[in-house]
C-alpha cells in the first residue's frame, strides 16, 4: 500500500446559519462571505500540513481544483503545487485538476505540469478530470461539450509532451498552427496520469483503455457505492486484455485518528456535519448540468448517487454504517482500512485529513497518529511485484 | 395530423404534419414536444409542418450540432426536401430564435414569420433568465403566468416519470447546447433590420423566461412587425393560453396576403 496526503482547503468560517440561508456554496455563494485575512492564515496553514505530510513519510501529497466556492480553495492546483514543489523533499505533487475542459489553451496545462516536474526533477503525478457540473456555472462552458473536449485537450496535451514539436493541432474544440511547448516534462514519456472519479462507467472504461490510474473519489458516496465503481473499474480493466494492477486503483477517503474512537468521534464530528451540510451544499441542478454525464449514465446513476450524498445524511450511525469517513483510535481505523484494502484491492490510499472544519492542531495529531501507527501496519498489503510498480500510470 | 420520418442527409427527421393550405413551418420550443390541440386549430388555416428538432423527443443526431447556424442549414434543407413554396414561420422560444436566424438571412424564401416568446436578443436592462440554475418549481414560475396549474406540473414534474425522463433530460440537453448561460446572439439584433417580412410577434405577458421587453425590441427592429402581449401567459402561449393564441394567429394569417 501506498500513502497519499490529500487536501480539500476548504472555508471554515462560514456562517452558522448558512445551510439555512444559502442554497449552495458554490457558483452563487456569495465571496462576501471570503475574507483574505483569515484565509491568508489558512493557505498557510494548509500547505504547512502538506509539508507535514512529506516529512510523515507519505509518498505523495495532492492539491486539486474547484472554482467559486467554499468547498475548496484552490481554483489554481498548478499554484499550489509550485508552492510545495520546493518546500517538499520527496513527496510526488499529485494534482487532481486540471479541470480540462474548462481551457481553451490545453497546451497551458501541459506548460504547467512540464514545469513543475522539471522543477521538482520528476515528482508530479498528473491528474486530468471533466470537472464538477459547478464548473461549468463558473466559466461558462457549455457542459454538453464536457467530455469531448476533456478527450480532445487530453490527446493535445499528451501530444504535446510525447511529440517533437512544433505540430500543428487541428481538432473540433481546439486549433493551433504552432504547438511546440517549452518545457518537456522531466519523466519520460511523460508523468503518471492519474484520472479521479465519482463513479461514471463511461470515465472507468476510457481509463482503463488507457491502463492510467483511477482514483475513487473521497467525498461523495458511501463505501459501497465505490466498491462498486473500483469492482467496475477492474471488469473494464479485464475487458481491455489485463488484470488491474493493485497501484492503479486509488481509493480516496476521509480519515481522522485519535486517542480512542470516543474521542476520535467528539473531535471530528461537528467538522464533519459542517462539511456535509455546508460545504457539499449544492442543488442537483448545479451538479448535474445537461450533458456533463452522458444521457445512459444519467439515467442510470443521478438518483442513486444523489441520494447517497453526505448532504441526505441525517446522524453518525449512517456515516459510520455508510462509511463514509474512516473515523477512530489507529487500531479501529487501521481495522477498517484493512478490511476495505482486502474487500477492494486499491494499493493507493488517498487520505483526506481535512474534511469540513477540523482545525489545525487535531489535524496534525491526526495525520501524525495515522503516519506513526497505521502506515507501518497497512504497508505490506496489496503492493505489485516491482517490475510491474515501475509503470505506475504511464500507458 | 399523420406522422412521416423522412431522411436528411442521413439524419432521420420525425415530422409531424396536418392541415391544408399555405405551408406553415412550426419551429418548436424545448418544453412541449408534441401536438397538441392548438397545432389542430393552425390546420385549419395552413398545412402545419412541425419536425422534431434532433437531439429531442428520442430523435437522434444533436452531435452534428453546435451553433444556431447548424440549425438554419438544417431547415433550409428540409424546405428544399419538403418542396415548401416560401412557408410562414412560425417559432416559439428557441425556435422563435432559430426563426428570426433564418429570417435575417433568408427573407426572400419566406412569406411570414411568427416569433412567439423568441430567445435570441439579449436586453442587459431585462436580461432573460438563465434556467439552468433554477430548480422545477422556480423553472415553472418562470414558464408559466399560472405555475400551479396542472399543465406546469406535467411539463415541468417535480420528479419525473421514469418514462418521461429520457425525452425531458434530452431536451434540457438540446436547449442547453444552443442556450448555455446566454440564450442570445449577440449579433442577432444587428441584422433584425433584414427581416422584410410580414412578422407577428406574440408574447406572454407573465413570460419569466424571455421578459416582455424582449417582444418589444423584436417589434421596434422588424419593420412593419406587430406585436401583441396575452394575458394570464407566460413563456410558452400556445400551451398556456392556446386559444387565444390560436386566434391571433390565425387572424394575422388571414390577413396575410397569399
Amino acid at each position: 500500500m501506498r500513502f497519499y496526503c490529500f487536501h480539500l482547503m476548504p472555508w471554515p468560517y462560514l456562517p452558522a446559519d448558512f445551510a439555512q440561508r444559502y442554497d449552495s456554496a458554490w457558483v452563487t455563494c456569495p465571496n462576501t462571505l471570503y475574507d483574505p485575512e483569515p484565509g491568508h492564515v489558512l493557505y498557510n496553514r494548509y500547505l504547512d500540513e502538506l509539508e507535514l505530510a512529506d516529512a510523515l513519510g507519505f509518498e505523495g501529497v495532492c492539491v486539486n481544483e474547484h472554482h467559486q466556492n467554499a468547498y475548496g480553495l484552490m481554483p489554481s492546483p498548478n499554484i499550489m503545487a509550485a508552492c510545495l514543489a520546493r518546500r517538499t523533499r520527496q513527496a510526488k505533487l499529485v494534482i487532481l485538476g486540471n479541470v480540462l475542459p474548462l481551457y481553451d489553451h490545453p497546451q497551458r496545462v501541459a506548460e504547467e505540469i512540464a514545469m513543475l516536474d522539471v522543477i521538482t526533477r520528476g515528482r508530479v503525478i498528473s491528474g486530468m478530470v471533466v470537472g464538477t457540473g459547478m464548473e461549468y456555472f463558473s466559466y461558462n462552458i457549455n457542459p454538453t461539450y464536457a467530455r469531448e473536449r476533456f478527450h480532445e485537450a487530453h490527446d493535445l496535451i499528451l501530444k504535446a509532451w510525447t511529440t517533437p514539436g512544433p505540430f500543428s493541432w487541428l481538432g473540433k474544440h481546439y486549433r493551433f498552427r504552432y504547438l511546440n511547448p517549452w518545457p518537456k516534462p522531466y519523466q519520460k514519456p511523460h508523468p503518471p496520469i492519474w484520472i479521479p472519479g465519482s463513479g461514471s462507467p463511461e470515465t472507468m472504461e476510457w481509463v482503463a483503455q488507457k491502463r492510467y490510474t483511477y482514483m475513487v473519489l473521497p467525498t461523495l458516496a458511501p463505501f459501497e457505492l465505490r466498491r462498486q465503481s473500483a469492482a467496475y473499474f477492474r471488469e473494464c480493466c479485464e475487458k481491455a486484455g489485463y488484470t488491474a494492477r493493485h497501484e492503479q486503483i486509488g481509493w480516496g477517503i476521509g480519515i481522522y485518528v485519535a486517542e480512542t474512537d470516543a474521542q476520535a468521534r467528539r473531535e471530528y464530528e461537528p467538522h464533519f456535519w459542517y462539511y456535509a451540510r455546508n460545504l457539499l451544499k449544492t442543488p442537483p441542478q448545479l451538479s448535474l448540468p445537461p450533458g456533463h454525464t452522458s444521457l445512459p449514465t444519467m439515467l442510470s446513476m443521478a438518483e442513486r448517487r444523489l441520494k447517497s450524498r453526505p448532504g441526505g445524511l441525517r446522524t453518525w450511525e449512517e456515516v459510520e454504517k455508510g462509511g463514509y469517513v474512516v473515523v477512530g483510535s489507529p487500531e479501529t481505523v487501521r481495522q477498517r482500512l484493512e478490511a476495505y484494502a482486502k474487500e477492494v484491492g486499491f494499493g493507493l490510499l488517498i487520505a483526506n485529513f481535512s474534511v469540513g472544519s477540523v482545525p489545525h492542531e487535531l489535524t496534525r495529531k491526526s495525520m501524525t497518529l495515522f503516519a506513526q501507527e497505521v502506515m507501518p501496519k497497512l504497508r505490506p498489503l496489496n503492493t505489485d511485484p516491482p517490475a510491474a510498480a515501475d509503470a505506475g500510470g504511464t500507458p | 395530423m399523420h406522422e412521416t420520418t423522412l431522411d436528411l442527409r442521413g439524419l432521420q427527421v420525425r415530422l409531424l404534419r396536418g392541415g391544408r393550405g399555405l405551408p406553415l413551418l412550426y419551429l418548436h420550443d424545448t418544453f412541449t414536444l408534441a401536438w397538441l390541440p392548438v397545432h389542430n386549430r393552425l390546420a385549419t388555416a395552413c398545412e402545419v409542418f412541425f419536425p422534431v428538432h434532433p437531439g429531442c423527443a428520442g430523435a437522434a443526431g444533436l452531435e452534428h450540432f453546435d451553433d444556431l447556424e447548424d440549425l438554419v442549414f438544417y431547415y433550409l434543407d428540409l424546405c428544399e426536401a419538403l418542396h415548401l413554396e416560401r412557408p410562414v414561420l412560425l417559432g416559439a422560444s428557441l425556435g422563435g430564435w432559430l426563426a428570426a436566424e433564418m429570417a435575417v438571412r433568408y427573407s426572400h424564401l419566406l412569406r411570414g414569420l411568427v416569433l412567439v416568446g423568441a430567445l435570441g436578443l439579449h436586453l442587459p436592462a431585462a436580461p432573460a433568465t438563465d434556467l439552468f440554475r433554477l430548480d422545477p418549481a422556480q423553472v415553472r414560475a418562470a414558464l408559466f403566468a399560472d405555475p400551479t396549474a396542472p399543465l406546469a406540473q406535467r411539463l415541468v414534474p417535480d420528479t419525473p416519470d421514469p418514462a418521461a425522463l429520457p425525452s425531458l433530460l434530452q431536451a434540457r440537453q438540446m436547449l442547453a447546447r444552443f442556450a448555455w448561460q446566454f440564450p442570445d446572439n449577440p449579433k442577432l439584433a444587428r441584422y433584425l433590420y433584414r427581416v422584410r417580412l410580414p412578422t407577428l410577434i406574440v408574447w406572454g405577458a407573465q413570460d419569466g423566461v424571455v421578459p416582455p421587453a424582449h417582444g418589444q425590441a423584436y417589434q421596434e427592429a422588424i419593420a412593419g412587425s406587430q406585436l401583441v402581449v396575452l394575458p394570464q401567459c407566460g413563456h410558452l402561449p400556445h400551451a398556456e393560453q392556446p386559444e387565444a393564441f390560436a386566434r391571433v394567429v390565425l387572424d394575422w394569417l388571414a390577413r396575410l396576403t397569399p
